[in-house]
């Protein structure tokens, strides 16, 4: 095989993009929901970094996941998904503000690029809107209960959850490691997730109709 | 201090010891940048981790994707382009590895800069403290991390200055800005996700630096040489940026034929290349209209000089490069 | 869904998840938190935020219009996946290329070189950058493009310079260069065209 072809492809047991990708395009459309629900947030940032406008940024960020959805039989399974989705999401981000450049109705104060030719844009130093005051806060105490709630689970499933998530190993092979059947891997680490899980939503709940 | 962390153990996927997770006494507290500059170095050679660099000079935004996985002593990089032509650079110890899928090429190269790290930083202390000052400045959340800040504050007028943050726990640099005596901004490079963690094994990544099946190879040797040689003498000023090496670069022959030097000079911080090569008439660039230019912290500056064509470029002030440029000379 | 995020579902399975899952909100926020759990844990959760549920709804829809209209077309099928479109390299590039070509045997020829917009400080009209340019090479196009912008600052792209850049940047020696001044190097691209 290619390098680059192979280029991440000794990361895809890592997680299940490739296989929702190949789900979505044989018709299933959920699987394309998930990974959307997986990366909102992320390519949401992303276009926050070049685009000042809150509604633009939402709108490019639907945009990108549409233009991903058109282009995901081109995708080789072989690649990350994620490089994949991000470069999308600048080029469509790109578009958006060579457009509104040129659409006479637009003010300047929706785009963030000032002062120079038709092919670059300014991009912003930091995000438009992510480090607010109340979305520190909220993040620093959901970071909080989460490692809270990993020292108190038991030993066994902290152990099948951390080699799966800071190792990045299969469950076969830390069904090795552990000296346990594969099952018994997937039941730890399920119950772990669900365990630390069952602590966050409470705060999530609270947070559910803001913004960012 | 995450109190489950210290129930893992092993930072790198690799039979390296445990990486005694103490809580780090701030260097910059002390003031000795000597220190702080080992602890930022050794910095990556302890995790392993994945993030988005994303690099803001002028009005330009670059950003690439970057695996980080150690074994021990050893590491590995790979970095992805993520905007502009497709490539990966994979580096491991000297060696160099790009691939360019978008023409099938694969350019390996060794370079001996690696070797000069070392020497630099233990060169370190005399010479940094000497043009910088370091200046605690606080702490702030990088990329949901949390770090130290701390200014490095140019003594002189002839280099920038820098704002840097590092990750508390790691000593892993998260965002560097450049900033000039006016402390406005010049250039950023930050991680806007970073994450500790090896994308897969060490082995498995160094696997994929040398697959090169399908692609067409091209090794690129460097000869280094010295000024003297060809008959320059570089009365470098008393600035502090001292001769670090000189090479015929192969990117300025391409441009300006076969006798291109390259000459590299470094204050221990910043680095400017002086470029000496034959002035051509038939080839003449832009430039000569334009004195001075610059792109992000990056400036450039030309002059003539008989039958030769000098170019300067750096992350230092304009005047710093025409003091370079001024101090060459062509002894018969 | 735990399973599933590791892709350690075989297929079957996956169809029975995705039926569970799309029927319940809670179990799109429960794929959202276990995912934030691992980013917790690898150290990166600055924006805690899971997903927001009325633009994946509305973007299902669109979604749905979408695969419709896809449907309609009856895409070609077998034809050879084109990777995400890069827009095609300038003239200029071409022009570049070719002289790094021809330069010299021994020398690299492909050259691994960065583009970018170097701005002049101060500002001087365009028209000025007419009248002091010499004449460029007689038969091919200069690869040079100087554009005057709105604050007078002239920007000019020229490849040669661009390759004394990238030199620069390859030997760059700086004790921040491990790892982000290489890391910097390494990523530091082209202005898109």
């Amino acid at each position: 095989m290619n390098q680059n072809d192979v280029s991440d492809a000794l990361a895809p047991a890592m997680n299940s993009d490739t296989q929702l990708v190949e789900r979505t395009v044989a018709g299933d459309l959920r699987a394309f929901e998930l990974l959307v629900i997986k990366y909102q947030r992320r390519i949401q940032r992303l276009v926050g970094r070049m685009v000042r406008d809150v509604d633009l940024v939402e709108d490019i960020t639907q945009e990108t996941f549409i233009r991903a959805f058109r282009a995901l039989h081109q995708f080789r399974g072989d690649a990350q998904f994620y490089t994949w989705l991000y470069r999308i999401a600048v080029n469509t981000a790109k578009r958006f503000l060579l457009e509104l450049k040129h659409d006479p109705t637009v003010s300047e104060s929706a785009l963030s690029s000032r002062d120079e030719d038709d092919e670059t844009f300014t991009a912003r130093i930091e995000p438009s809107t992510d480090e607010s005051p109340e979305s520190v806060l909220a993040a620093k105490e959901i970071s909080r209960v989460i490692d809270d709630a990993l020292a108190e689970l038991p030993t066994d499933l902290r152990q099948a959850l951390v080699l799966r998530e800071m190792d990045g190993l299969s469950y076969e092979d830390i069904a090795s490691v552990m000296g346990c059947p594969i099952g018994t891997v997937r039941s730890r680490i399920f119950r772990a997730r669900e365990a630390v899980s069952a602590k966050v939503r409470p705060l999530l709940d609270r947070q559910t109709g803001k913004r960012w | 201090m995450k109190r489950w962390l210290i129930l893992w153990l092993g930072v790198c996927l690799s039979v390296a010891p445990v990486w005694a997770q103490t809580v780090a006494t701030s260097p910059a507290l002390s003031g000795d940048i000597a220190r702080w500059l080992v602890r930022m170095q050794d910095a990556s050679r302890s995790r392993a981790f994945v993030g988005t660099l994303v690099v803001n000079a002028g009005p330009v935004m670059s950003s690439s994707r970057i695996w980080h996985v150690c074994n021990g002593k050893q590491q590995i990089e790979r970095v992805e382009a993520l905007t502009g032509e497709r490539r990966s650079t994979f580096r491991h110890d000297n060696t160099v590895v790009t691939f360019l899928p978008e023409s099938r090429t694969v350019v390996r190269e060794t370079r001996d800069s690696l070797g000069l790290m070392t020497q630099l930083a233990q060169r370190a202390d005399a010479s940094l403290a000497q043009f910088y000052q370091l200046r605690p400045v606080g702490h702030e959340r990088v990329a949901g991390l949390m770090t130290d800040v701390v200014q490095l504050v140019p003594r002189d007028a002839w280099r920038f200055g820098y704002r840097i943050w590092t990750e508390r726990q790691s000593g892993l640099i998260v965002k560097l800005q450049t900033l000039d005596a006016d402390n406005r901004l010049l250039e950023q490079v930050a991680f806007s996700e970073l994450e500790f963690k090896a994308p897969l094994p060490f082995e498995q990544l160094k696997q994929l630096m040398h697959s090169t099946q399908g692609y067409q190879v091209q090794t690129q040797q460097l000869r280094a040489t010295t000024a003297q040689e060809h008959g320059w003498r570089l009365s470098a000023p008393e600035l502090g940026f001292v001769p670090v090496k000189c090479v015929h670069s192969p990117q300025a022959a391409a441009s300006h034929g076969a006798l291109s030097l390259q000459c590299i000079f470094s204050d221990g911080l910043a680095s400017l290349s002086v470029f000496m090569q034959p002035y051509d008439p038939h080839h003449l660039a832009q430039a000569e209209a334009h004195e001075q230019m610059s792109m992000g912290a990056t400036h450039m500056q030309v002059r003539r000089l008989g039958d030769w064509w000098l170019t300067a470029v750096g992350e230092v002030p304009g005047q710093t490069l025409t003091a370079f440029l001024q101090g060459l000379e062509r002894p018969q | 869904m735990s399973a599933l995020m590791d892709a350690e579902l075989q297929s079957s399975e996956l169809s029975q998840a995705l039926d569970a899952i799309s029927g319940s909100a809670s179990a799109r926020t429960t794929w959202d938190l276990y995912h934030l759990v691992g980013e917790s844990m690898r150290g990166g959760v600055g924006h805690c935020r899971t997903h927001d549920p009325a633009f994946v709804s509305q973007l299902r829809e669109r979604l749905q219009v979408e695969q419709a209209r896809m449907q309609q077309q009856r895409p070609l099928t077998g034809s050879a996946p084109t990777r995400a479109a890069q827009s095609p390299l300038a003239a200029n590039d071409a022009w570049w290329r070719k002289v790094a070509t021809l330069a010299s045997v021994a020398v690299l020829a492909v050259v691994v070189w960065q583009a970018g917009s170097w701005v002049r400080p101060d500002g001087q009209a365009a028209v000025e950058l007419a009248q002091t340019a010499k004449p460029a090479a007689t038969v091919e196009p200069t690869p040079v493009a100087a554009t005057p912008t709105l604050s007078g600052q002239t920007m000019l792209r020229d490849p040669r310079l661009d390759a004394l850049l990238a030199a620069h940047r390859h030997h760059g020696v700086s004790a921040l260069q491990v790892p982000t001044g290489f890391l910097r190097n390494a990523t530091f691209s082209e202005a898109d065209r």
